[in-house]
């Protein structure tokens, strides 16, 4: 039986530092966001040119996404690794978790995500949807009599564009514009069903908490 | 936070980019949206097809006069008001409140119904679709007075059907009107509504028996399940319907009385008689009915005196309805506008007299 050294055998199967580089990227997929998951294929590759015979002993444990931003800190001290994975950490912190594009990180909730304007746009819809969509529910009927285009979001009046009622208040000269509230009761198998489709296309965002009313946080 | 100028330049860029995402989305949405959207009103939905609409007139047509006549009117009158209905919207959880005030020792039907309501609420349409409930308990507990306010709760036509004392099937579904006393039933009668989701009750249910073999209550097989439902048919009229929306609601004293196959298809409550403490709701709603049905009732106080509600709670819902009329009729026949304790007394069953031979 042919016995082999050890150095042999690291140059058969590939170095410690190419296999732990191998299972991170075949479980990148299922541990990612969608949007990041081409950064860290181009991280992989870096890191993957970066291995040499002084790094063969290397391992990386594997990585977490933690309040936003990949943590993957090997516990080896090797300037190069390390550089690479800060600038891409940093390149992750402004990529889009949903689509991909550029985006910085946001307040959802309590949570922080890096999300681009349309995705964070949609998202905070689907919310404010959802928390108009609640007003109807009230059992103050005087609350819901209308409701002032001020008093809503200006992400949910582009949605309400015709239904829009103009109002003089008496002895004002301002005309203000509002939603009754049976506009609103007219509107609301649309809200619901675009709701419905907001939930259907934003199931997908990895590591993003489900709307809640009260997500309401500077982007 | 100050704002530079670029964190202002960033955000115009920011809110730009949202506002042609929002209204992108709006337009394709508000496009699916019609497409998909059927050109019923909205909360309505089809109670019958114009094709077996259709098809019933033209077999209404070979029929002799008298019966023609009768079928065309029954006819006439359901497309009069319309191949659509409306359905009954699933109310908030928290209308059900009331329920859990009045009823305390039904608050796991209570319960149920809210749920119920709660997952209909997630539709976009929002209809309410009951299982077909079955209380079961004893006698006086109030389960007939629970399901007619639960039937006035959600707002919906309701009809109770005394099933101890139906003649037969055709009561429910109809009888062919070839025969003299043809008619449709009281399902039909029902349906013939602008709301297309009655509440039935089916009092005493058990008192149909397990040994009869006769087809009382032989529609209901198909009729509590939602699939089979969808196309009922009236026995007079032979038009198929819609009838998967009708909640049924059953109450019984003797569950094993019931044949198991009906039984199966009913969600099953045992519903125990009211604690004490349970009852002071109760009693305090029945006084509140007694008010608001009964014109002497404004010449007494609107509240009862603890001591009298106190002997009230020791009884069943039943017995205090009676002991509280008859206290009520002693006080007026001594001329008095308030109640004592010993108005209150239950009026027992005579004991009857034993049978055959009495030891000495």
């Amino acid at each position: 039986m042919i016995e082999f050294h050890e150095e042999e055998l690291l140059e058969l199967t590939g170095t410690v530092y190419d296999l732990s580089l191998n299972a991170m990227a075949e479980s990148a997929s299922a541990r990612l966001p969608k949007g990041w998951l081409r950064t860290f294929s181009a991280l992989v590759a870096q890191l993957r040119a970066a291995s040499h015979p002084c790094r063969a002993r290397m391992v990386f444990d594997g990585f977490t996404v933690e309040d936003g931003s990949l943590v993957l800190e090997p516990r080896f001290p090797d300037r190069v690794v390390h550089g690479i994975i800060r600038k891409y950490r940093r390149k992750l912190a402004c990529t889009c978790t949903r689509c991909g594009r550029p985006g910085h990180e946001r307040w959802l909730g309590l949570s922080r995500v890096p999300l681009c304007a349309t995705c964070y746009g949609l998202r905070m819809l689907q919310t404010e949807i959802k928390l108009l969509l609640q007003t109807l529910d009230t059992d103050e009927p005087r609350q819901k009599d209308v409701i002032l285009e001020d008093n809503l979001s200006p992400r949910v009046r582009l949605l309400l564009t015709d239904s829009w009622r103009r109002l003089q208040p008496e002895g004002s000269a301002t005309v203000v514009r509002c939603l009754s509230a049976a506009a609103l009761e007219k509107e609301a198998p649309r809200l619901r069903s675009l709701m419905n489709e907001l939930d259907k296309q934003l199931q997908g965002m990895h590591g993003i908490p489900p709307a809640e009313p009260g997500d309401f946080h500077a982007g | 936070m100050t704002r530079t100028p670029h964190t202002r330049l960033r955000q115009t860029a920011d809110s730009w980019q949202q506002v042609q995402a929002i209204r992108q989305l709006a337009q394709d949405h508000a496009q699916r949206f019609a497409q998909n959207q059927p050109s019923l009103p909205a909360g309505h939905r089809p109670l019958f097809a114009a094709d077996d609409m259709r098809e019933r007139r033209q077999w209404a047509n070979m029929l002799t006069f008298e019966t023609k006549r009768s079928v065309t009117a029954h006819l006439d009158r359901a497309e009069q008001l319309g191949a659509t209905r409306r359905v009954a919207q699933a109310p908030r959880p928290d209308v059900f409140n009331p329920l859990m005030r009045d009823f305390p020792h039904f608050d796991e039907v209570t319960a149920h119904l809210q749920q119920r309501a709660a997952l209909s609420r997630l539709g976009i349409s929002r209809h309410l679709r009951l299982n077909p409930i079955l209380l079961a308990g004893d006698p006086g507990v109030g389960k007939t007075a629970y399901a007619q306010a639960v039937a006035a709760l959600l707002g919906v036509p309701f009809s109770k059907m005394e099933v101890g004392t139906m003649s037969a099937a055709f009561s429910l579904c109809g009888l062919d009107l070839g025969y003299e006393s043809g008619k449709p039933g009281l399902l039909w009668d029902l349906l013939q509504n602008e709301c297309m989701s009655p509440l039935v009750i089916l009092d005493e249910i058990d008192k149909l028996g397990t040994d009869t073999h006769d087809t009382h209550l032989g529609p209901l097989y198909g009729l509590l399940e939602p699939v089979s439902a969808t196309r009922f048919s009236d026995a007079a009229l032979g038009l198929p319907v819609d009838a998967s929306y009708v909640s049924w609601l059953a109450t019984c004293n003797d569950v094993d009385r019931i044949e198991p196959a009906l039984r199966t298809r009913f969600k099953r409550f045992d519903v125990p008689a009211p604690t004490p403490r349970e009852m002071r709701p109760v009693v305090a709603s029945i006084q509140r009915q007694i008010r608001r049905t009964e014109e002497w009732a404004a010449s007494f106080p609107a509240e009862l005196p603890e001591d009298v509600m106190a002997c009230l709670c020791s009884m069943t819902p039943r017995e205090a309805r009676q002991a509280l009329t008859d206290a009520y009729a002693t006080a007026a026949m001594e001329d008095r506008r308030y109640l004592r304790p010993s108005d209150v007394f239950l009026q027992l069953d005579p004991p009857k007299p034993a049978m055959g031979f009495v030891s000495h």
